[in-house]
């Protein structure tokens, strides 16, 4: 989902329920914005270019120095 | 002693006092505890004052010290603990409505070190909610203040924590840190706070934000009373699996007053773009103190650096709502406006975002442990402002307006990724009297070399010996 594509009220409640959160008008107008700048973090992270670099999945925290 | 007396003494002072019996634990724990009745109506640093076993524990450290059975420096010490440790039969609340009675039946790993080592617990400290924010703006216990200028945050989550030592409620806290959550308060209200590398503290029964992020340490008045702290509660625990099996030196050994051979590394990108122009001054002249003790610097660039708050914000908040989703599908009524918003809205990260996360996050490891090649420490900024009035969730800086919890994390967080230990040491104070730190951040399991480098500046510098005001 891009900035070209908002994330309105009505998505952010259909998002919510599909999160199995409870119904809740007042709420979906305040994720939709959450949801949004959430979203935009993510993006700006799959910008980076991580090709050559793995993540140690079974030893997280071991240390290279 | 008069709770006064309390302001200026720090562990070390205190402990030399208590073992030559010219002071008591319980007259110091007596002082302390009035000292929190005089003034935590307004600072609101505590969320349970455990008066009743602070004095025995107090009675029991001065029989022990009597009979020559001396623990060590923490013995007949009043601290606090950031109301995320578990303390059995004392309840623990993480700072939160849905944990407001929950009973531990047992301590945390942390907890129990500094019981074993003869320190007296006074109370349990105010935080950000379930330690999910920098404000320590707690709806649930109460809206925490910074000792320097009341209206304005300690910073978060360690807030209360924070603002005890700075006010002299406490020699000492243990904080948590999951991007920057010692450092920053401990930034903001003007004493040292201490990350240290992953693993070393065991996590044990320290409620959780973001399992790869979180680290407990130790929130003092000076560095050497960090090391003295950090000392106690370090060390392998089978129960905790990222516990490591390092053996840590002597710390306090390690703490010289100079800094012949060292290294020092200052990021010539991302720490100084986003600043509050009396930060930056002060910065660079404790820069240029360091250069004075005998240090060599060098700039260092951080390939991928700038992507260290999205990725910490991802993997923070998509672990803490793994953690939170039963009760926010139960209780989300329970929870406050900002802690609860953010978790919802990080129910919907995908896996993919997740791990995407992860990859930038082992590429910025990856140049940090490049750097640290080269040098043995690097130094910044803490935070690239000093602490914001109560209330604001956004600032104006320079010609922009910035978060407040977004600017509050963006140095601290790097080292979280990582997992290589950080300290925050007070560095001055700007115009308006709020406390400014410098960052020392070192490469992993090398906690006594930051703490040298810390320990060094502060004896030069000085700035310890200023307290709060009108306190």
């Amino acid at each position: 989902m891009s900035d070209s594509s908002p994330i309105t009220p009505d998505v952010a409640r259909v998002l919510a329920e599909w999160s199995e959160l409870r119904a809740d008008r007042t709420r979906d107008t305040e994720l939709a914005e959450v949801f949004a700048a959430f979203r935009r973090r993510v993006e700006r992270l799959y910008a980076m270019d991580v090709g050559s670099f793995e993540f140690d999945f079974l030893h997280p925290m071991s240390h290279e120095s | 002693m008069s709770p006064d007396d309390l302001r200026s003494l720090t562990i070390t002072g205190a402990g030399r006092l208590l073992r030559a019996r010219k002071l008591s634990s319980m007259e110091l724990t007596r002082a302390c505890l009035d000292r929190i009745q005089q003034l935590d109506g307004t600072l609101k640093a505590f969320i349970t004052v455990t008066a009743d076993l602070a004095l025995a524990q107090a009675r029991r450290a001065d029989r022990e010290i009597a009979k020559r059975a001396y623990r060590g420096p923490l013995h007949g010490i009043p601290v606090t603990l950031k109301d995320i440790y578990c303390t059995r039969g004392i309840r623990t609340t993480a700072g939160s409505r849905i944990l407001g009675d929950f009973v531990p039946s047992a301590d945390a790993t942390a907890t129990a070190r500094l019981a074993e080592a003869g320190a007296v617990l006074v109370g349990k400290t105010n935080l950000h909610e379930f330690a999910a924010g920098v404000t320590s703006d707690n709806p649930h216990f109460g809206t925490c203040q910074n000792p320097w200028k009341l209206g304005y945050i300690p910073g978060g989550s360690s807030g209360g924590s924070a603002a005890a030592v700075a006010a002299g409620l406490g020699l000492a806290s243990l904080g948590s840190d999951t991007g920057g959550s010692i450092r920053i308060p401990a930034s903001f209200c003007g004493i040292v706070g201490h990350k240290p590398t992953y693993g070393l503290v065991p996590r044990t029964g320290i409620l959780p934000e973001s399992w790869s992020l979180d680290h407990g340490g130790p929130m003092t008045r000076t560095v050497a009373d960090a090391a003295v702290v950090l000392q106690a509660i370090a060390g392998h625990d089978a129960r905790d699996p990222s516990s490591a099996r390092v053996r840590l030196p002597r710390l306090q050994r390690a703490l010289r007053p100079d800094l012949e051979g060292v290294r020092v590394g200052v990021p010539s990108h991302y720490y100084f773009d986003v600043i509050d122009p009396e930060v930056e001054r002060l910065v660079r002249a404790a820069i240029d103190e360091l250069r004075k003790l005998g240090a060599s610097v060098v700039e260092v660039k951080i390939p991928g650096v700038e992507a260290a708050l999205d990725t910490c914000f991802v993997v923070a908040w998509a672990e803490a709502a793994h953690y939170h989703r039963e009760w926010l599908l139960t209780r989300p009524q329970d929870y406050g406006a900002d802690v609860g918003g953010l978790l919802k809205g990080a129910l919907l990260y995908l896996a993919t975002d997740y791990l995407q996360a992860q990859r930038v996050r082992a590429r910025i490891r990856h140049s940090l442990s490049e750097v640290f090649r080269r040098v043995d420490v690097l130094v910044s900024p803490a935070t690239p402002l000093p602490a914001t009035p109560i209330g604001r969730l956004e600032v104006p800086l320079k010609s922009r307006t910035v978060s407040v919890l977004d600017v509050g994390a963006r140095l601290t967080c790097v080292a979280n990724l990582t997992g290589e230990p950080a300290c925050s040491v007070p560095c001055g104070f700007t115009r308006a009297g709020l406390p400014v730190g410098l960052m020392v951040h070192g490469r992993a399991f090398a906690d006594a070399k930051v703490l040298r480098v810390a320990y060094a500046y502060e004896q030069a510098s000085g700035w310890t010996a200023r307290l709060p005001g009108g306190l």
